[in-house]
């Protein structure tokens, strides 16, 4: 069997999670957070956060190994927000909800909650504060350089202690309702969570950079970059998730085999200029100044 | 001197996503590296003529700043002053790099956290979130004493690496990116993509189109509200069905039918 998949035994409900469990979630986080790899984001990280509460919500140790399986699955994890996701995920575990409910649940709400994190911390607070602090210390204040370090500290702690209480609290009483209708409730959260997989594997590749353009009739090379940017990383997104898809699901590849070809793959598109920032490997016509 | 500099290093990248998260930023991280240098005046000066480049780069492309800020504390404190602040600028997207290379490394670990899981052994999940950090401290800490043994002169080495073979560099940039395909083809098949790939393509073009729209950070945030808008359509339309379900029984024998 594939860690992660297939349902609970134990499907009756858990004991409800004591403030001490989630506040332990949540202190978990900070450094859950941080743990990232290419394959799953923060999964490894997200999966060890939660286990206190994981240990108490499920006693069977079956569901246990399932459990812990399907947590680290692709998440994204990064913000401060994101114990509002674990406070929801959480209340779906306590309720024993289908994992496929659990997992479609956990990706759409974990990409929201990232984005929102990630743009109220590092587009509003971050440069606010950061040019507020620089002007500080441009005068020769040392607490600029004090004041950028704690206030966002401060803010991301209360923010993710907070927000377990409300996600967990908020989580129980929808589930209640929600769950006696499973099978809308699993369809629901399925269609949300394709969804945002489908954008995630578009957003992901956003970063991609292409100076590519054409020689046009007159010799001229005419710049393709500013078309392909907008397209290309987003299909190039689309067709890797859609080759990984192929290789693991339908061909039954290993992880790696799928890696490695990636790294082919990124390679011979660099050295055709196809997503580099810095230039191709030969001097290639379609090849624009960067 | 050259361990103080790493250890420094391995602390802002391990706090990079967990702690304080800033502590990389150009204004801490100069202060903090002109300290360890013997001039923290010089690095608080730096800091906040970078802090301000640093802004401006985060629209376009969130990236870590340790390596930067080390640069320009090096120039600041070697007599480059403020205007010495903008060496670390050369150094914006090798702070990219190095964290997608960290990454890369750190997916290593994966089969060792399932290998827990299935086993149910906290303490092998334990493991590989200290080993994650440790690594992408290492990268970091091994990179800015390499970058402070060399001085001001790596930032042409890198100018050149760049112009040179730049594309090697971005063809691993693009390994790392597209790695991130595997989880997410891995989800596809657990959410089982094929019953509904529809919604999975109009997620992708939804995204697609606000990206190009230069919506950035905020498409995953605007996709997720239409896919909960989406959800909670599909939910009530399902729930009502459901409910109606008892109503659609078979009419007894005998019973009016007009079709």
């Amino acid at each position: 069997m594939v860690v992660g998949t297939g349902v609970y035994k134990d499907t009756g409900e858990a004991y409800p999670l004591d403030k001490k469990t989630l506040r332990s979630v949540a202190l978990r986080s900070l450094i859950g957070s941080g743990v990232r790899n290419s394959e799953t984001g923060e999964s490894i990280g997200w999966a060890w956060s939660l286990m206190p509460a994981l240990k108490k919500i499920h006693t069977d140790e079956e569901d246990l190994s399932l459990c812990i399986g399907h947590h680290l699955e692709a998440v994204k994890a990064s913000s401060p927000l994101t114990t509002l996701t674990m406070g929801v995920v959480l209340a779906l575990e306590q309720q024993k909800a289908d994992p496929e409910t659990i997992r479609s649940v956990r990706t759409a709400m974990s990409a929201a909650a990232d984005s929102l994190g990630l743009s109220l911390f590092r587009y509003l607070l971050i440069p606010l504060l950061a040019l507020l602090c620089a002007q500080m210390a441009s005068g020769g204040n040392t607490l600029g350089a004090v004041l950028i370090v704690l206030v966002p500290a401060v803010i991301a702690i209360g923010l993710r202690l907070a927000m377990i209480n409300i996600g967990y609290g908020r989580g129980v009483r929808a589930a209640e309702s929600l769950i006696r209708h499973r099978d809308a409730l699993n369809h629901a959260a399925r269609t949300a969570g394709l969804f945002v997989l489908g954008a995630l594997a578009v957003i992901m590749s956003k970063s991609l950079v292409s100076q590519a353009g054409f020689v046009s009739q007159y010799s001229e090379t005419v710049a393709l970059s500013g078309l392909v940017n907008n397209i290309m990383p987003g299909f190039a997104g689309v067709c890797a998730a859609g080759l990984a898809y192929y290789m693991l699901a339908k061909k039954n590849r290993p992880v790696i085999a799928v890696i490695l070809v990636f790294v082919l793959i990124g390679l011979a598109g660099a050295a055709l200029g196809l997503w580099s920032a810095w230039g191709a490997a030969f001097g290639l016509p379609w090849v624009t100044a960067g | 001197m050259n361990f103080l500099i790493f250890l420094t290093a391995f602390l802002m990248a391990c706090d990079e996503n967990t702690l304080t998260r800033v502590l990389h930023r150009p204004l801490a991280a100069c202060t903090i590296f002109g300290a360890v240098l013997g001039n923290a005046p010089a690095g608080l000066a730096a800091g906040a003529v970078l802090e301000i480049e640093a802004v401006a780069f985060d629209a376009v492309m969130p990236s870590n700043y340790i390596l930067p800020s080390l640069a320009a504390a090096v120039a600041a404190v070697n007599g480059g002053g403020v205007s010495g602040a903008m060496a670390g600028a050369g150094f914006w997207l090798v702070g990219l790099l190095l964290k997608e290379v960290s990454s890369l490394i750190c997916t290593a670990l994966l089969p060792a956290a399932r290998k827990a899981a299935e086993t149910r052994k906290e303490g092998g999940l334990t493991m590989a979130v200290i080993l994650s950090l440790v690594i992408n401290g290492l990268v970091f800490g091994l990179a800015a004493m390499f970058l402070a043994s060399k001085g001001a002169e790596l930032t042409d080495f890198f100018s050149s690496l760049l112009a040179q073979n730049g594309w090697i560099l971005s063809g691993l940039y693009a390994a790392g990116i597209f790695t991130g395909a595997v989880g997410i083809a891995v989800l596809m098949r657990n959410l089982n993509v094929k019953e509904m790939p529809g919604v999975f393509l109009a997620g992708a073009a939804a995204a697609a189109v606000m990206c190009a729209c230069g919506l950035g950070q905020a498409a995953a945030l605007l996709c997720a509200l239409i896919a909960f808008g989406a959800a909670s359509l599909d939910y009530q339309l399902r729930k009502g069905t459901a409910e109606k379900a008892p109503e659609t029984k078979p009419v007894k024998k005998g019973g009016a039918q007009w079709w």
